[in-house]
């Protein structure tokens, strides 16, 4: 007979997503509080199947209500076939495998459990799966990163000066510009603001003779040693004591505060026998120009005086200064020799424009020769040295020229970000606390960033692109800058992939566009020093370019933002017609020698033509409409006269 | 006759089903009507049957409740079918009777023994019908 079931009496069907979904969790059945060693004490089976109950409950490993429910049943089971007759043994036996069994239920038990259970445990389950992932991944990085060493093989420093060391001592302009820089009194602090753009008619004038005067012997010291082929100044990462404790007394640092500051910055720079390249020191580049700044008061007071041979002796020492600057294959020596380049121009032209008749022709052509020699090619060469110097003390070696970031290198690296402030993007863990990057970054970087051959081929690429792109005339030159293809390539590649690459990456296009910007004042100085001995020859200034003779000038230098010859017109002044050389200017448009509305006369900055059709369509149109006047040089800027 | 495994697999399940079809069993009588009703073909062991029957409950196939019987005053649980059980009874005993038919007609099977004679009245398949022979084959 079948007994009424409670589903016949209202009770809702098990079936339906809703009563599946909102099934409870049945940690005991209602009703029951009996464990399933106490109902099994309760029955009055025999003691096999009792332990064979017990057993399969207790293997099911369920909750303490599925299994109590699992005993029950398994209970009246095992009593229904005892009433029916049957023995326990045989019940037993045809019961199964109890591990099987407990196996079996405990599987299709679970699947019984609410959804929300079963879903929190996959997700539980993908969670642990993912974190046993990463901790595998972290600890494959961690113990690759911490157990491996950075081999620093080569001495890159010994490399660099050992062509140095073969210069004859007869030959080396370092030992002479080093005397001078320690004969160099300070400089009057009334000078400094303005120094060396200081005229006769400045009331400081006097201030600026005594200067010049307490300065001869550095100044002749610095005319010897221009004359000289090569700089030869060792490259070192030591402090010279004798140059630093001067600088400071130039700087107005008491004697004995200068020696502590430089015993701290000794200690703050371990010496080493192979140290890294990039703690190079090159202090002969700031003195450098300090020597053109000084040889451009000089020259002042020279024009002054209408001491020609002297101005033009100071003039061709500056060239010759400038050229030094750059031995050591360095980019900041080929910007450090364009900038005085750049001042032994703007030098000349202002001698030139505000008293023409000063030089004699043979000083005038000296002068043009000294002017007309270009600065060095921008050369990446010591960039590259300085990369692969830094890839060998932060990245292992597995001999091929490959390896992975080790945690010593990305210590030394994060040094190494931390003092590029200006570049904050370069670093995304600034920030974070040192020991937090340790466990971290290093395997992350292990993981994620690329490896050190990787970073090499990248640097060289784009230093390779870089150079190529110089090496094309800048009116030819393609849309994309070598700096913006490669933001274009970090950004696909992701950010964190080239941190090292990302922090020493030059400035590509700006080093480029500074020898093309130099190139165009300078090439109007050679047109104006043609010009103007065309018109002692002839009276008059040339009626355009063309009349100019070879022998005066070769070829007009031609305007780097279209490729065409300078443009040239003769303005009429007070003082009769005056020359006016100019270039269209990035908008490529002549504008009849009309300035480009900028009251400083500044340099404009390069863009492509493309670029400039975009700016002439903003707001900002001003800043490039018009041409960049060249010649004549851009008037004095007032001086402060509130000095004595 | 011992039905291998995969086969018991598939048709395990819809016998179970097909016995509540016709009123709630609880484990012990579902084991024997499967025993008897089937000449012990379709005898499987309680290790099999229960997690059979707890899985055909997870998938809301059927359900069950606790009930005292009348006769012994003992708690039993018992099992029934549900709508969806019902549903997919009809489902599978199409496929069934069409692998049955496919069976018979590459003479796999044959027409149904006697011995399964009292299964089939209780389970309401047509004697006419073939039903499976085993893993003779």
């Amino acid at each position: 007979m079948t007994p009424a079931s409670p589903r016949d009496s209202g009770a809702p069907a098990p079936g339906g997503v809703m009563a599946f979904l909102s099934r409870p969790i049945t940690l005991f059945p209602p009703g029951l509080s009996h464990t399933p060693t106490k109902l099994l004490a309760d029955t009055a089976l025999p003691a096999p199947i009792t332990s064979l109950i017990a057993r399969v409950a207790r293997l099911t490993r369920l909750w303490p209500g599925e299994k109590l429910d699992v005993t029950r049943e398994l209970i009246a089971h095992f009593r229904d076939g005892i009433e029916a007759g049957r023995s326990p043994e045989d019940l037993a036996r045809e019961f199964g495998d109890p591990v099987d069994a407990a196996r079996l239920i405990r599987r299709a038990k679970k699947r019984c459990r609410p959804v929300a259970w079963r879903a929190m445990r996959r997700t539980l389950q993908v969670a642990l799966l993912l974190f046993s992932l990463v901790a595998a991944i972290y600890s494959f990085a961690a113990a690759r990163a911490f157990m491996s060493h950075p081999t620093i093989a080569r001495n890159y420093l010994d490399e660099l000066n050992a062509p140095i060391a073969r210069v004859p001592d007869s030959d080396r302009a370092w030992p002479l510009y080093r005397a001078a820089y320690l004969a160099l009194p300070a400089l009057p602090k009334d000078l400094a603001a303005d120094f060396p753009n200081i005229e006769p008619s400045d009331p400081r004038w006097p201030l600026a003779l005594d200067y010049l005067a307490a300065s001869a012997k550095s100044l002749d010291l610095v005319r010897q040693g221009s004359t000289k082929p090569a700089l030869g100044r060792p490259l070192s990462t030591e402090f010279d004591e004798g140059l630093e404790l001067h600088t400071q007394f130039l700087a107005g640092v008491e004697p004995d505060k200068a020696r502590e500051n430089l015993r701290l910055a000794r200690n703050a720079m371990r010496s080493e026998p192979n140290p890294p390249l990039i703690n190079l020191l090159l202090p002969h580049l700031g003195q450098g120009r300090h020597f053109a700044r000084l040889l451009a008061l000089d020259i002042e007071a020279a024009v002054n005086s209408g001491d020609a041979a002297r101005a033009a002796t100071d003039l061709e020492t500056m060239f010759r200064l400038s050229a030094h600057m750059s031995h050591d294959s360095f980019l900041i020596g080929n910007l450090v020799e364009l900038a005085i380049n750049a001042l032994a121009c703007e030098t000349l032209a202002r001698v030139l424009a505000e008293n023409p008749s000063l030089f004699t022709d043979d000083q005038l052509v000296a002068l043009a020769h000294a002017a007309a020699r270009p600065p060095s090619p921008i050369s990446f060469d010591g960039e590259v040295l300085q990369f692969d110097d830094i890839l060998q003390r932060v990245y292992s070696d597995d001999g091929h020229g490959d390896g992975h970031l080790t945690a010593d290198g990305a210590r030394l690296l994060r040094s190494y970000a931390t003092s590029w402030p200006s570049n904050p993007d370069a670093d995304p863990w600034r920030g974070v606390s040192d020991r937090v990057r340790d466990t971290f970054e290093v395997p992350f970087h292990s993981v994620v960033g690329a490896s050190r051959k990787e970073n090499r081929d990248l640097y060289k690429n784009f230093l390779a692109r870089a150079a190529a792109y110089a090496a094309i005339e800048p009116w030819n030159r393609p849309e994309l800058s070598p700096d913006a293809e490669f933001e274009q390539f970090v950004s696909r590649a992701g950010r964190v992939r080239y941190p090292l690459v990302r922090i020493l990456m030059p400035a590509l296009s700006n080093a480029v566009w500074a020898c093309d910007r130099a190139a165009q004042p300078r090439g109007a100085l050679l047109v104006a020093i043609a010009c103007e001995l065309y018109k002692r020859r002839f009276s008059d200034y040339p009626p355009s370019l063309d009349a100019l003779p070879t022998s005066l000038l070769s070829q007009v230098p031609r305007d780097v933002f279209d490729g065409k010859p300078m443009r040239y017109t003769l303005r009429d002044t007070p003082r009769g017609a005056r020359p006016v050389i100019y270039s269209v200017g990035p908008d490529r448009k002549d504008d009849a020698a009309r300035p480009i509305a900028n009251p400083n006369r500044t340099p404009p900055r390069w863009m492509s033509a493309q670029q400039a059709r975009a700016e002439l369509q903003r707001a900002k149109a001003c800043e490039i409409d018009g041409d960049w006047i060249l010649w004549p040089p851009a008037p004095r800027t007032p001086k402060s006269t509130d000095t004595p | 006759m011992r039905i291998e495994r995969e086969l018991m697999r598939g048709a395990g399940p819809v016998a179970v089903l097909k016995l509540l079809e016709r009123r709630d069993m609880y484990g012990y009588e579902l084991a024997e009507a499967l025993a008897s009703n089937t000449a012990g073909i379709l005898d499987m062991g309680q290790s099999t049957l229960y997690p059979l029957l707890y899985n055909l409950e997870s998938k809301g196939f059927i359900g069950s409740y606790w009930q005292s019987a009348p006769s012994t005053d003992r708690d039993r649980k018992y099992y029934h079918l549900t709508r969806a059980g019902r549903k997919r009874l009809a489902t599978d005993s199409e496929q069934w009777r069409a692998v049955a038919q496919a069976m018979a007609a590459l003479g796999v099977v044959k027409l149904l023994a006697p011995a399964f004679a009292p299964f089939a009245q209780e389970a309401r398949i047509a004697p006419t019908h073939p039903t499976l022979t085993g893993g003779d084959a």
